[in-house]
Parts: C-alpha cells; structure tokens; sequence
C-alpha cells in the first residue's frame, strides 16, 4: 500500500477519534457540574460500554448485540448516500422488514434449515419494495427524496403500530406485542446471556459484501459515479436513474434486514415501540463513519458501546442521569460532525512539521 | 477568529487525552465504591424515562416513600424503550442488587431472566398475563373494579341527563375491568341511566383522540365521563372544561387538572406496588408469584379518600351541595363491598353471576 493511501486511512480514523475525545472532555465537564468523580465516570463509561466481567455477564457483547441493527441501517444509509440519494428512510424500512419477519416468524410453520432464511429474505423484500418507493418517486416525478422518505417513515411507523395493536396482537397484555415467533425461525446466540449471535456475523457479512459491491465491481462504480457526478456519468453512459434506483432498492433491503435480524435474534416478536429511533442511528453512523463500510462498522460499535455506557452504566454506577448520557453522546456527534476542524488543523500541523523538517534538512545541508 | 477556535479545540483534545488517561489507570481502586453492602439495595427499571405524569411516575414515587421509611437504599434505572429493558436488567443483575423491579417490561423476557438467574430476587409492580411464575418473582396486580364501582355510585347519583359516559384505553379485561365496575355502580343508583362506551384502540398518548372521543360522547347526551385510557383521558378532561361538563380522572389524582370539572378520581396506586415488595424483601417475607391487591389493600380508591376537596370547593354548589349525601352512599357501598355482602363484576372473570347480569344490560 502506498504512503498517499495510509495518509488517508490514518486521516479517516484520526478525526472521528479526536472528535470522540473532545467530546469526552465536555463529558468530564458536565460531569463536574453534577459533583460527581469524573475519572470514575470515565472508567464506568467504559467498562459498561466495553467490558467484559465474566462469562454470562460481558457488557461488550450487548455492545455488539445492540452494535447489529446499527450497522446494518448504516450500511443502507452508505449505500444510497454513495450513490447520491439522500435517503433517510431507514427507520421505516427498518420497522417493516421486522413486522415482516415477525408475521412470518409465528404464521407459517417450517424445518429451522428455511424458515429462519426465509424470514431474512421477507425482511429485505419488503424493506427494498418500502424503498423502491421514494427512488421511483425521484426519478419518475423529481419528488424530493428527503422528504418522501421522512414522510414514508411516519407512515411505517403508524402501519406498524396498527398491525402490533389489531391483527397481529397476541395478548390482552399493557403492551400490545406479537406472538413469539417459531423456535425454528430465531437466530441462534453464541453465548448464553447475551443476544449477541449469528445476526452480527450476517452482519459482518454485510460490511464486505457492501464494499466489493461499492469499489469492486462495475454497477458499484456506476452507483458512486452516478453519485458524484450525475452528469458525468450520463456521459460515460452509466444509466443514472437506474442506478438510483437500485441504491434504493439495495438500501431499502439493507435497513429491512436490520429489522428481521433485531426481531429473530433479539425480541423474538414485535412490539409497540419497537424502534427508538435505531433507522436514525444509522444515518447518524454513515456520517459518522466517513460514509464507509468499514467506519460504519467501526462507528457502529463504538456508538453502540457509548449508549450503554453513557445511559446505563452511569445510572447504574454514578446515580447520573440519563439525559447527561444523552447529551454526552450529542455532544459527540456534534464535534465529529464538525469534523472539518480537524481536518484542517490535522492538515495544518502536518504542514508545519513538513516545513521544519525541510528547513531543518536545508539548515543542515546548509 | 478562527484560528482561535482551533488553539481551543486543540487544547480540548490535549486535556481530553490526559484526563482519559488517567481515567484509565483509576477503576482499579475506585470501581468498588458500592456503599457498605450490609445495607438492602434495590433498583427499578422504567419502561421510558420519568415524567409521564402517570404510572411511571407514580412508580418512581413508590421508590422514594422506600427510600425514606425504610432501611434501604434504591435506584431508579431509566430506559427509552424495549431495546434497553433487557440490557438495563442484566446491568442492574451485575449490580448485585438485592431486588430488582421491573415496570412493564415484556413478560416473556423478564421470566427467562428470573429463570436465568434464579437467586436474584425479581418483582414486577405492573401486571404479568402469565400462567405461572418462578420462585423468584413477584408480580402484582391491581383490582380497580370495586373502586370503579364507588365511582358509577357517585356518577349515577349525580347524572342530570341521566346519560353518562366512558373514554375506555381498549377493549381488553385489564382496562373493562374499570368499565364494568364503573357501570354497575352507575346502575346500582339510577337503573334508568344509559352508560356510553368509547374504546381508543390501545391508545393511549393521544390526547386529541381523547378529547374529539370525548366530545362524541358529550354530543349523544353524557354529562358525565369516567376516563380510562392514559395520556389520551388527559384530553377528556379537557373536554369536560371545554363542555363546561364533567370528567372523572384515573390512575392518579387528576382532580386538579381541570379544578371543577373532575369529580373524582379513581386511584390505581403503582407506588404501593412498587413500595410492597421492597417491604417484603426487607421483612423477610419475600415469595415469588402473582400477588392481587385492591381497594381492601388501599391499592386502589378514590381521591377522596385522600382529602381532596377540589370539586367539591370549584365545583357548581347544586353538584357540590349533594356530595356530603353522596359520600355516606359510598362509604354504605365501600363497607358492603368489602365485607363481601355486595359482588362488583370482574373482568377478569366474566362468568360470575354479577357480570352475566350486568353485561345482559
């Protein structure tokens, strides 16, 4: 690998980390506020969010479990913002693919070896169809993909909580929930207590596949093309519309797995505020993780990691409520987000190091 | 100018390095600083964060009253929703705590950790629909049916219309159990009187739903409505000013809400649920399984039981002038309920003979 290429890398991770840092300091100083310890928060932030105690009790596998919805709907988001479809529509994508699986998870009655990729495939069917939508709508009529896709969202969101309350309740229970779908139709766990298990291997999966797909083969390039340069790529004759709207269709299929995935491995049913905003975690994560695959991925368990430790593991050790945990996290974003100043004092610092060492050499030669 | 704000922002991620650095080296001396174990430690998980003026608050009330009456020392774990139940119980299981509450976590999951960690102590102070439970987990659930019936009582005697109504959350037995109550009360003092029903589909946190469900009600003819349906009621009680009518509140004392147009409330009190078992375990008393408790219990009444005379200093004086009657009614209702000589239908058991008659009505 060439040295052009490390800079870049080394750029890529650099500043996320600088930015997740300064957050930590705002962190230290909010914390002081409240007259708590703040080195300890520190350690408790992270061992709550990265640890691991014992077996049965290890925090950094709920971290990769809760890390799996994250960097699927990332993902999704990767994949339409690389081919320039500003699509924030994971959340409802996301919320049908479940409702999906969970339909066919208590529904239809099949061997373990097809019915847990059966719902898979339902999930990401229904989720590509959910995001088929809002890429017809744009390519067809202009429609604004931003705005389709929030609105799309809110109607997912009403159309499953229909569905959880009326045809698909199980129970006259407080909260209104599924029925619990087949044994044959969960996803298996690797260790007991914790839900951490095949889901973040198809997850994992996913990251690759999303990157040979993107940088390695020919309608990739016709999506990051069409992305950067529509016009560009009209000129080259990549179809752009088409490309459009197979990056919806890609990302839709993504955000819906994530949703299969989160009811067959964690809830093993659907409920009444199944999603907390996770499909904007994701959006959250694509941006945070330079837009790459393998910073989403990065991204996601680190997000994922400081969720819990910031929102659990604070409450729970330090009595700090959770909405310091919160705005510690959005304090981070924030300074990620503002990544840019990183960048140029990053850019700055290398070239008032270049240039002492070239007038040093000059110096010496001279 | 903005130079200066990257020297600022440098300097952030220099001091953020040190700091984290020695953060690092720390846990090893500070992580154990529980206080002395020899104190009862207990900590409940809310479904959603506090403030939703209802059964989470009145939970986390419940955990307040403990922590000052009796030798314990409790947290309250706020979660946002059921992606953080299970991590926040796992967590708190980790904690070591003595007892572990759970407010309306999915019942499924909540029993597999009980099963799963069979020498923690669990409790639920909201109900679990299950046919059994483990050793280790006590769940409670509140009977409203006999207060509801003190509610129809005082409604029924005060209806001019002689139509009364009543905004239900969903047509299920934990929340019919407030209606047929509430119904059979309204009855047992005006046989002629008609009793509305309007069910909101299991919503409950929309006020507007409320208040436009409310209004239809009002417009058949209703003077009176007995809410039962969470967020969503607070909008029948804005009906009710909005009428000039009145509303009856629920859950907790909403009697100020709308001062003068609620009658009363009918109390369900999830702070002595989530109060009881704490008690339990600090007695020594602790038994897994499901525990029902109601008005007998004081776990359910009215807010006149508590003293509130809102209505019946706001309220209009030809109402006002008929509640010192009316409540030695309830009190002859209240002493016959609970000495079994009178049966409130249970919807929960809807084949006894009280709720056969009454729902042939």
């Amino acid at each position: 690998m060439n040295n052009q290429r490390w800079k870049k890398l080394l750029d890529a991770i650099l500043v996320p980390v600088l930015a997740v840092l300064s957050g930590l300091v705002v962190m230290g100083i909010l914390i002081l506020t409240l007259n708590k310890p703040v080195l300890e928060s520190y350690a408790i932030l992270f061992s709550n969010g990265f640890g691991c105690k014992e077996y049965g009790n290890c925090i950094f596998l709920t971290t990769l479990e809760r890390a799996t919805p994250l960097i699927l709907t990332g993902l999704s988001a990767v994949v339409a913002f690389r081919s320039g479809m500003f699509s924030i529509g994971q959340e409802g994508q996301y919320l049908l693919g479940a409702a999906a699986a969970a339909w066919l998870g208590y529904a239809i009655h099949l061997p373990p070896i097809l019915h847990a990729p059966v719902l898979l495939i339902a999930g990401m069917l229904v989720g590509a169809a959910y995001g088929w939508f809002p890429g017809v709508l744009r390519v067809k009529l202009g429609v604004n993909e931003l705005l389709s896709t929030i609105m799309l969202n809110s109607i997912a969101a009403l159309i499953v909580e229909y569905l959880v309350q009326f045809p698909m309740r199980a129970d006259t229970s407080a909260v209104a929930h599924s029925p619990v779908i087949d044994e044959s139709a969960q996803l298996m766990s690797f260790f007991p207590g914790s839900k951490w298990g095949v889901g973040f291997v198809l997850a994992v999966i996913a990251v690759i596949v999303v990157y040979i797909y993107l940088w390695r083969t020919k309608s990739g390039y016709e999506q990051r093309m069409a992305g950067q340069s529509r016009r560009f790529a009209l000129f080259g004759g990549i179809l752009s519309d088409r490309a459009a709207i197979r990056a919806m269709l890609i990302s839709g299929a993504l955000a819906g797995l994530a949703g299969a995935i989160e009811v067959m491995g964690v809830h093993r049913r659907i409920m009444t505020g199944f999603s907390v905003g996770l499909g904007f975690d994701g959006l959250t994560t694509a941006i945070l993780g330079q837009v790459h695959p393998f910073g989403v991925f990065i991204v996601a368990i680190l997000f994922s990691g400081l969720k819990l430790g910031a929102q659990i593991g604070l409450q729970l050790n330090l009595n700090i409520p959770r909405e310091l945990g919160g705005t510690i996290i959005g304090f981070i974003i924030l300074f990620v987000a503002a990544g840019k100043l990183y960048e140029e004092n990053i850019v700055r610092a290398r070239e008032w190091a270049t240039r002492r060492r070239s007038s040093r050499l000059k110096r010496e030669s001279g | 100018m903005k130079k200066n704000l990257l020297y600022v922002l440098s300097i952030l991620v220099i001091a953020s390095v040190v700091l984290t650095a020695c953060g690092g080296a720390a846990p090893a001396t500070q992580a154990p600083a529980t206080e002395a174990a020899a104190q009862f430690t207990c900590a409940l998980i809310t479904p959603n964060p506090l403030g939703d003026r209802s059964f989470i608050d009145a939970s986390a009330r419940g955990i307040a009253r403990a922590n000052e009456e009796l030798p314990v020392k409790c947290d309250i774990i706020e979660t946002n929703g059921v992606a953080e139940h299970e991590t926040a119980l796992r967590g708190a299981i980790a904690q070591d705590y003595d007892l572990i509450l759970g407010l309306a976590m999915d019942a499924e999951m909540f029993v597999g950790l009980a099963e799963e960690f069979p020498d923690q102590k669990f409790a639920s102070p909201s109900e679990i629909f299950l046919e059994t439970l483990p050793e280790n987990l006590v769940a409670y659930q509140i009977d409203v049916h006999e207060s509801s019936f003190l509610v129809g009582v005082i409604v029924g005697s005060l209806t001019k219309t002689k139509t009364v109504g009543a905004v239900v959350g969903g047509d299920a037995p934990a929340l019919n159990q407030f209606y047929y109550g509430y119904k059979q009360g309204v009855l047992e003092v005006c046989p002629d009187c008609q009793v509305l029903v309007s069910y909101l589909g299991f919503d409950f946190s929309n006020p507007t739903l409320g208040l436009e469900t409310a209004l239809g009600l009002y417009d058949q003819g209703a003077d009176i409505i007995y809410q039962v349906a969470g967020r969503s009621g607070e909008g029948v009680l804005e009906a009710a000013a909005q009428r000039d009518l009145y509303a009856i509140g629920v859950d907790s004392n909403q009697d100020d809400i709308q001062p003068g147009h609620v009658i009363v409330s009918s109390l369900k009190k999830v702070e002595a649920t989530t109060f009881d078992p704490i008690k339990m375990v600090v007695d020594g008393a602790f038994a897994g399984g499901f525990q029902r408790r109601g008005m007998k219990e004081g776990f359910a009444g009215l807010s006149w039981d508590e003293g509130s005379t809102t209505f019946e200093t706001q309220g209009p004086a030809d109402m006002t002038a008929k509640i010192p009657e009316i409540k030695t009614l309830v009190e002859e209702y209240r002493a016959k309920i609970l000495s079994g000589e009178y049966k409130v239908c249970d919807a929960f058991v809807p084949e006894t003979p009280e709720c056969v008659e009454l729902l042939a009505k």
